[in-house]
């Protein structure tokens, strides 16, 4: 059996195929789901904006002509989403949940309890350099942000993310090289403990 | 030699530089080891990104949700298609018209200024009224679409269980050829796409409530008709804001049962309340299928209304029972079922059905009791055989099940409640359970009870008795009103639940009724007798008196000292009758002793030793009368007891 390519997916979903969806989901969900995380680092409010992304790719079938790659648009898509709950929330006080557990040791337990490290104290250093990393990432612009999470986690090429971001190669790459300077400095020594 | 600045070295690792620059910054590396160091400090220092990767995984749930936003999104682009319906209809009529007054001036500018009606017709450009045609459909569409239906059942407004299926053909049931099957089957189920694939199914077609009376535990079973296509089929159920113990689901096809076969039934972590089977059919088109699960928030009781006779001779004894729905979700047209006897649950359902994961025990627990299991089998079981050969002669009418055939009150039960008939409950044992069936089917509301009459007898024969005894009921006489649950008593079919008994009396022939009192009764098993204890006797006295006491027969030591004598005390009870019947007294006496001896000399009253320490006489007592009950008790103490034990012993040899 063929793979049907993403356009063709788009395509029957808009002429009732009622799982041509569920395949494009399947087939970039994951990825754009990673994505989504790292640009926003609240797991919750990435599952609703992975859902809000493709209730508008859904929305917004039609006006895609197939001009460019389907996983340029919806990324395209995602960031606009991602982009517009960042102004919104830069409006909102910022509320803390006194039930996260991002740096108090729970990953150490679940770990265990996952049987998937040896030693708790991997687990807990694991978690420290995730916050490290999820602080550093946060001190970029979005723009900055957006081009180096595509760029490093998604293996997408210069060109598409100046797809993806409708702007030029050189912008693009302006992002890119601001963003790594930034986290170069914001990044700590990359020592400690190993094994 | 210059060495490389930092983002020169960035701009090289990530080929972010032209590429002459790029030749030039390699050449450079190659000969500087300061430089290649740098770049590797850089290189880990970046590395610390890999942390974040593979964080995240797509979860089946998370699809699923995203499936059922784009379905509801789906559903309100439909609505506003709907909503704008009019304005296009008004904007094609004026198009209409105005194309109309531009035939009409052309027309008019033409040669002859005539033009017929059909001409005219004619004229109308043929997309245009297609174009309106084509609103009319998507509109008349968008009015009652599946999924709109299929999203009420969602919320829980059509139905708390609300089953769906993903099954589409409608019609008769075609046996699909195997090699096609094997094909459909050999292809990967799909996960359940939420509502975009899923269809509302028809009502339940019958369903049935076994409530149990003292557990709140409730079996359902209920019947609907699903639509399978050959191949994968997932089946959707949920349980929200009902109390429904989700593991207790079961499901069986009523036919083709050979042909469709349940594979899994998960239960989503993420989505509380929800389960879906999957299963693979060898058939496409309606099948009936029964699913069964347990409950809570059911319960039922008996009440009894007793009406004794001017002379209390005899008794008519009305019963009916209240059945109550605090179940979170509402039956219509249930066939009801309510069972008496005791089960040993382990946990509650309301338990069950409201805590978060189906299967939240930890690995290895039951969920059932032994005792919850042979139940839930028994019930099962029990007519599933009688809905079968219904099914066949597809007709599901109550009133023809062999559930009415029963060795009860009525040996035929007629027609439905549609006569407006009273109901009857009809009783059958089943093991050591008591099965009242009520007759016909019933609508049982959430939030609300309802009564139904249960059984009425006439002409029981009864005994009114009154009671002394300072032990269990002070110094005061007590009423109770006595008889037995046989068939010398006009009853003693079935055992009669626990419930509420409230007794009147006839004041007069004109029927006026006094009330006498109530009580709760517990389970009465036939041929047991029944004593209703009424309350504290007014019209009745009953009035013990110690009238004599001395002693005697003293026995002494070696030292002179008393070791033992006898205490002889007289009684006297005093029994007034103020009633205008006769009555039956029992009086019980408490003797405080184990040791002692009566004298009692009236023959008309039956005296009889208790027990080792009570003494018990019975007599009647006639209508407004009073009379005297004389005794003389004797206890002996120290010595006299083994002497008198002795004395006894000789006698009977």
């Amino acid at each position: 059996m063929t793979t049907r390519s993403d356009a063709e997916l788009l395509q029957s979903h808009i002429d009732g195929d009622q799982v041509a969806f569920e395949q494009l989901i399947r087939r970039h969900g994951p990825a754009l789901l990673g994505y989504i995380t790292k640009m926003v680092y609240d797991s919750q409010l990435a599952q609703d904006l992975f859902q809000e992304t493709f209730k508008k790719v859904h929305q917004y079938a039609n006006s895609y002509k197939g001009q460019g790659k389907f996983k340029s648009w919806l990324y395209s898509i995602a960031s606009n989403v991602v982009i517009d709950n960042m102004r919104k929330l830069k409006r909102q006080p910022i509320a803390f949940s006194l039930n996260t557990s991002d740096n108090d040791g729970s990953g150490a337990f679940a770990a265990i309890e996952d049987d998937k490290v040896i030693n708790p104290y991997q687990q807990v250093t694991c978690d420290e350099s995730k916050e490290q990393v999820k602080v550093a990432l946060e001190q970029l612009t979005a723009q900055q942000k957006a081009t180096v999470i595509m760029a490093y986690y998604q293996g997408m090429t210069y060109k598409e993310i100046a797809e993806t971001l409708n702007c030029s190669l050189s912008t693009v790459k302006t992002h890119m090289f601001r963003g790594l300077k930034a986290l170069a400095k914001l990044l700590p020594d990359p020592k400690g403990v190993t094994e | 030699m210059k060495h490389l600045i930092e983002q020169q070295l960035i701009e090289y690792l990530y080929e972010l530089d032209e590429q002459d620059s790029r030749i030039a910054t390699a050449e450079h590396l190659e000969n500087c080891p300061q430089c290649r160091a740098a770049l590797e400090e850089l290189k880990a220092k970046f590395a610390q990104l890999d942390v974040l990767k593979d964080d995240v995984g797509l979860t089946e749930s998370l699809i699923f949700d995203t499936l059922r936003v784009l379905e509801k999104a789906r559903n309100d682009m439909k609505s506003t298609e709907k909503s704008t319906f009019l304005p296009k209809i008004v904007i094609s009529v004026a198009a209409l018209f105005m194309f109309f007054v531009g035939i009409y001036i052309v027309i008019n500018q033409g040669d002859d200024g005539i033009a017929t009606d059909n001409e005219v017709a004619t004229n109308i450009p043929g997309p245009a009224k297609d174009e309106v045609e084509n609103d009319v459909k998507v509109a008349e569409k968008g009015k009652v679409t599946e999924p709109e239906l299929f999203a009420q059942a969602f919320d829980g407004s059509h139905s708390s269980l609300g089953v769906k299926s993903i099954a589409r053909v409608q019609g008769s049931v075609e046996v699909v050829p195997v090699a096609k099957v094997e094909e459909l089957l050999a292809k990967k189920p799909f996960a359940p796409a939420s509502n975009i694939e899923l269809n509302v199914l028809p009502r339940r077609k019958y369903v049935q409530l076994t409530i149990y009376n003292d557990a709140d535990l409730t079996l359902v079973r209920e019947t609907r008709d699903i639509t399978f296509k050959a191949g994968w089929n997932w089946l959707q159920f949920m349980w929200a804001n009902t109390k429904i113990d989700p593991t207790s689901l079961e499901f069986q096809p009523l036919a083709h049962a050979d042909k469709i076969e349940v594979q899994q039934l998960t239960f989503s972590p993420r989505l509380k309340d929800l389960g879906r089977w999957l299963m693979s059919s060898e058939v496409s088109g309606q099948v009936p299928v029964e699913i069964t699960y347990l409950t809570s928030g059911l319960s039922w009781r008996a009440f009894y209304t007793a009406t004794l006779n001017e002379d209390e001779t005899k008794m008519d004894l009305s019963s009916y029972v209240r059945v109550e729905n605090q179940s979170g979700e509402t039956y219509d047209n249930a066939q009801t079922r309510l069972v008496v006897g005791q089960v040993n649950l382990r946990e509650n359902i309301v338990d069950l059905a409201s805590r978060q994961y189906a299967y939240g025990l930890p690995e290895g627990a039951m969920i059932m009791s032994d005792d919850e299991k042979r139940l839930f089998k028994e019930l099962t079981e029990y007519n599933r055989h009688k809905i079968q050969a219904e099914i066949k002669s597809d007709d599901y009418s109550i009133d023809k099940l062999g559930i009415v055939e029963y060795d009860g009150y009525d040996t035929v039960v007629e027609g439905f409640m549609w006569n407006m008939q009273p109901k009857k409950i009809l009783k059958q044992a089943l093991s050591e359970y008591q099965l009242y069936t009520i007759e016909g089917t019933e609508t049982l509301s959430d939030s609300w009870s309802k009564r139904l009459p249960s059984f009425a007898a006439t002409d029981i024969e009864v005994e009114s008795l009154y009671k002394y005894d300072e032990d269990l009921y002070g110094a005061q006489a007590v009423r109770f009103v006595k008889f037995a649950n046989d068939a010398e008593h006009e009853l003693g079919l079935t055992p009669l639940p626990q419930g509420n008994i409230r007794v009147f009396g006839r004041i007069d022939d004109d029927g006026h009724l006094n009330y006498i009192g109530g009580v709760d009764t517990k389970y009465i098993p036939v041929n047991e007798e029944v004593e209703l204890n009424l309350g504290p006797a007014t019209q009745v006295m009953i009035e013990p008196k110690l009238v004599g006491y001395k002693t005697d027969n003293y026995r002494f030591d070696g030292n002179g000292n008393i070791n033992g004598f006898d205490e002889v005390k007289t009684f006297e009870i005093e029994i007034n009758n103020t009633r205008a019947i006769a009555v039956d007294i029992e009086i019980n006496r408490n003797f405080n002793s184990l040791n002692w001896d009566i004298e009692f000399e009236q023959t008309d009253v039956e005296y009889e030793k208790h027990d080792a320490t009570h003494g018990r006489f019975k007599l009647e007592m006639k209508p407004a009368s009073k009379r005297m009950l004389r005794y003389e008790l004797t206890v002996y103490n120290g010595v006299r007891r083994d002497e008198v034990l002795g004395e006894r012993e000789t006698d009977r040899e």
